[in-house]
């Protein structure tokens, strides 16, 4: 029996102690300069495009759909005034000629001889 | 928000948002060897650990914008580094026969173990030496997120409330998981212990 062994809490606390040294740390943090300088070069100028304007409506925040709604607005109503077809649906088209309608309002038919 | 108050990284993480990397840098150099301690003894591996470690940098530094400090800067890059890890070690699977480094935990060699008495004792010291390499295993077997809470708790110190909010559980979670894993390591070793 191996009693005089240390106990398992004692055992895992040195794990905590158990760090390379400092110049790891060193080459570490100029591993991470070299990394992102790389990361860096190889994102084109379209992700970097992307993520400007993903920034830019994150901190837009909720003034963003204030502005999309008032676009809306003004696209729908720009929209009515120069759609050809916008005529109300009340006017009739002046060169054909009006059918004549019974009581019922059905159209007329011919009598018959 | 009560965290950015109490963050003693408030000013640096604020002035890294405003593009000071020097900054950014300060906190790397201050959390590295914590972090490095956390993923090692989750993956045992060196070499992953360094990558690990350089990806969790980067996504803080590029998600730092939107650091809020609704938990503190220490948290926040603990939780990046804990889930990063999680999802590693998960991707990767459980590797047989992997252990931790001995020469380079070195507990064997440390000096709560080597005393005068004890170095004149080179039995003893082959037997922590094999009892370390018995708890390596014992880690091993642990699931991830068992791992993660023992090596937070028991390996790093941390208190139950700092564990559940890195982890995103509850304090009840973290314990019931320590308990689970103390009662998996101690069976581990008492078998070699009794023999």
């Amino acid at each position: 029996m191996k009693k005089d062994l240390p106990d398992i809490e004692k055992l895992l606390e040195m794990r905590g102690q158990s760090v390379p040294a400092d110049e790891y740390f060193e080459v570490f943090l100029s591993d991470f300069h070299r990394r992102q300088r790389e990361d860096l070069l190889k994102r084109s100028a379209r992700s970097l495009l992307l993520e400007r304007l993903g920034v830019w409506f994150r901190e837009m925040g909720k003034l963003i759909w204030i502005y999309a709604a008032v676009g809306a607005c003004l696209l729908i109503a720009a929209g009515s005034l120069v759609w050809p077809g916008s005529r109300t649906s009340t006017e009739l088209p002046e060169h054909e000629p009006v059918k004549a309608r019974d009581e019922g309002g059905g159209f007329e038919h011919a009598p018959r001889e | 928000m009560a965290a950015r108050e109490n963050d003693p990284d408030r000013e640096l993480v604020r002035r890294a948002q405003g593009g000071d990397t020097q900054s950014f840098d300060q906190l790397v150099i201050k959390y590295s060897r914590q972090l490095y301690s956390l993923i090692y003894n989750m993956t045992s591996d060196k070499e992953d650990t360094h990558d690990l470690m350089q990806e969790a940098f980067a996504k803080a530094y590029r998600s730092l914008r939107h650091f809020r400090g609704k938990s503190t800067f220490y948290t926040w890059i603990y939780s990046i580094a804990t889930n990063m890890t999680l999802n590693f070690l998960k991707k990767r699977g459980r590797r047989k026969g992997l252990s931790l480094d001995d020469a380079e935990s070195g507990i064997q060699n440390h000096k709560s173990f080597v005393d005068d008495a004890h170095r004149s004792n080179p039995r003893r010291q082959s037997n922590i030496h094999e009892l370390q390499e018995k708890l390596n295993e014992a880690l091993q077997a642990l699931s991830e997120e068992h791992r993660a809470v023992v090596t937070m708790f028991d390996i790093q110190g941390m208190p139950h409330a700092e564990i559940s909010r890195i982890m995103g559980v509850s304090e009840g979670t973290v314990r019931s998981r320590l308990y689970y894993a103390h009662q998996q390591l101690q069976g581990y070793l008492e078998d070699f212990r009794k023999r």
